[in-house]
């Protein structure tokens, strides 16, 4: 019996730890439970009773006052139907709270039916007494959208228009748009057939020739890192020394009266520059990034790719399938290597010209 | 299952000829892929990934007899000139192997002497 009371007493006692312990823990809400995972157990963070929410969470605005205002539009554009209260048409709580008379005027409304004065002719209403054209007509404007007054085909055109537009009896600003785009495209053929035309006559004149025999002939020798010839090679071993021998086609070619300073080719741009080269990637009307479509003679520029150590190029364009610097190829450079990007295709234009 | 197999085999094949040199027109982005490759030599300097670099750039030689290609490794044989040669002469010929340390040898000194040596100041 004893037994059995000592067990009941202990076992009443020990609910009663746990639902005080239970308790104290009680008025803790869930949402603060994180902070006691993630926080160090050397500093729990201090709660302040009650716990209020953050100013953030407080702001958000139930789902029924966010539609709170569409409700409230629907209900009063509803009721205007009902009702048949259609003389005007509420934009809302904004412009129906302000002073302004927002109906619209009959005249600035589309109605096909309504006839329609040109401006050559003399209206009856602008001859009239002016105390009838200033009659305003208030009509109601519904709920949907205006539609767009197309233009009516004129059968009358006025004298003002050209010569054309009476014969096609077409709307004037579709055929002034037409020249005006016939014009555009005359002056930029007449344009672009006078770049043509120089860049022809940059490459087909006696300098550029020159030069390209020169690259031809001194691709086949072998110099050393003193300019001197010290035997033949294959024309299309690389040296490494493609500036060299640039700068020896180049005089052959007249475009430099002494033998140019520069180690590294991605330098040589402002040598070019000096000798009244222009670069024809941008700038002097011209466009042109591809060497495939660069004139014959161009001096293309090449430099390092960010991230690689290694030099740059220079080669001249021989013919539409040949590139020529050290060695020739019948790609340029920028095909045969990913390391380095133009900078520069350089012609030089004649006098005037640049 | 058979017909699941052979689609993936398919796929398998495709995949591995896709990097393949088969034109020059290709040969740019083979290139671009060995330059890639060849960025992995800072972190893992191997011979089994130079000699893999060095096979990628012998495949376009038929195209490109200068194998523009070894300049991704230029750096890498500038500092390691030896582990090059022995991996070049362990994966090719003699021959082709001095013809790939002759061109690093240009590339190394273009490089460092630039593209006229002559005009050093």
């Amino acid at each position: 019996m004893v037994k059995v009371l000592r067990t009941i007493i202990l076992t009443l006692s020990c609910l009663v730890a746990g639902g005080v312990r239970a308790q104290s823990l009680m008025p803790t809400p869930i949402s603060v439970a994180p902070y006691y995972f993630n926080a160090s157990p050397m500093m729990p963070p201090q709660i302040q009773q009650p716990y209020q929410l953050p100013n953030y969470w407080q702001q958000q605005p139930s789902l029924l006052q966010n539609l709170m205002p569409a409700f409230s539009n629907f209900a009063s554009m509803l009721e205007d139907d009902l009702t048949g209260n259609t003389d005007r048409y509420n934009y809302g709580e904004d412009y129906g709270s302000s002073r302004r008379d927002y109906s619209t005027r009959s005249e600035f409304l589309y109605d096909p039916e309504r006839p329609r004065s040109s401006r050559g002719s003399s209206s009856p209403s602008r001859s009239g007494t002016p105390s009838r054209s200033r009659s305003v007509v208030t009509t109601t404007v519904r709920a949907t959208p205006t539609p767009t007054p197309t233009p009516t085909p004129v059968a009358t055109v006025s004298a003002d228009q050209c010569e054309e537009c009476l014969e096609n009896n077409s709307a004037t600003p579709q055929v002034l748009e037409t020249q005006t785009r016939e014009v555009a495209q005359v002056v930029e053929q007449a344009s672009s057939s006078v770049l043509d035309e120089t860049l022809r006559a940059y490459q087909d004149s006696q300098a550029v020739k020159d030069m390209v025999a020169s690259v031809r002939s001194g691709a086949v020798k072998s110099r050393n890192q003193r300019r001197a010839i010290i035997g033949s090679k294959p024309a299309s071993e690389s040296l490494g020394r493609c500036l060299m021998y640039v700068k020896f086609a180049m005089l052959d070619g007249g475009f430099f009266s002494s033998y140019p300073s520069g180690m590294y080719a991605s330098n040589f741009s402002p040598a070019l520059e000096r000798q009244g080269f222009v670069n024809l990637m941008s700038g002097n009307g011209y466009e042109i990034t591809d060497p495939k479509d660069a004139p014959v003679g161009s001096v293309i520029v090449y430099e390092n790719t960010p991230g690689t150590k290694t030099p740059g190029h220079i080669e001249i364009k021989l013919s539409d399938t040949d590139y020529g610097s050290d060695y020739i190829d019948d790609q340029p450079r920028s095909e045969t290597s990913s390391n380095r990007k133009i900078i520069g295709i350089y012609a030089k234009l004649p006098a005037g010209e640049s | 299952m058979k017909f699941i197999i052979s689609i993936f085999m398919i796929l398998l094949s495709t995949q591995s000829y896709a990097g393949e040199l088969e034109s020059k027109s290709d040969l740019k982005a083979h290139y671009a892929q060995i330059a890639q490759k060849a960025k992995l030599l800072k972190s893992v300097p191997d011979d089994e990934l130079v000699g893999e670099i060095l096979i990628d750039c012998m495949k376009a030689r038929k195209y490109d007899p200068n194998i523009f290609c070894l300049e991704s490794v230029t750096e890498f044989f500038r500092y390691f000139p030896q582990t090059v040669e022995r991996v070049s002469l362990k994966n090719f010929s003699k021959e082709e192997s001095d013809f790939i340390l002759k061109r690093l040898n240009v590339l190394n000194g273009e490089a460092i002497l630039g593209n006229d040596p002559s005009s050093e100041p």
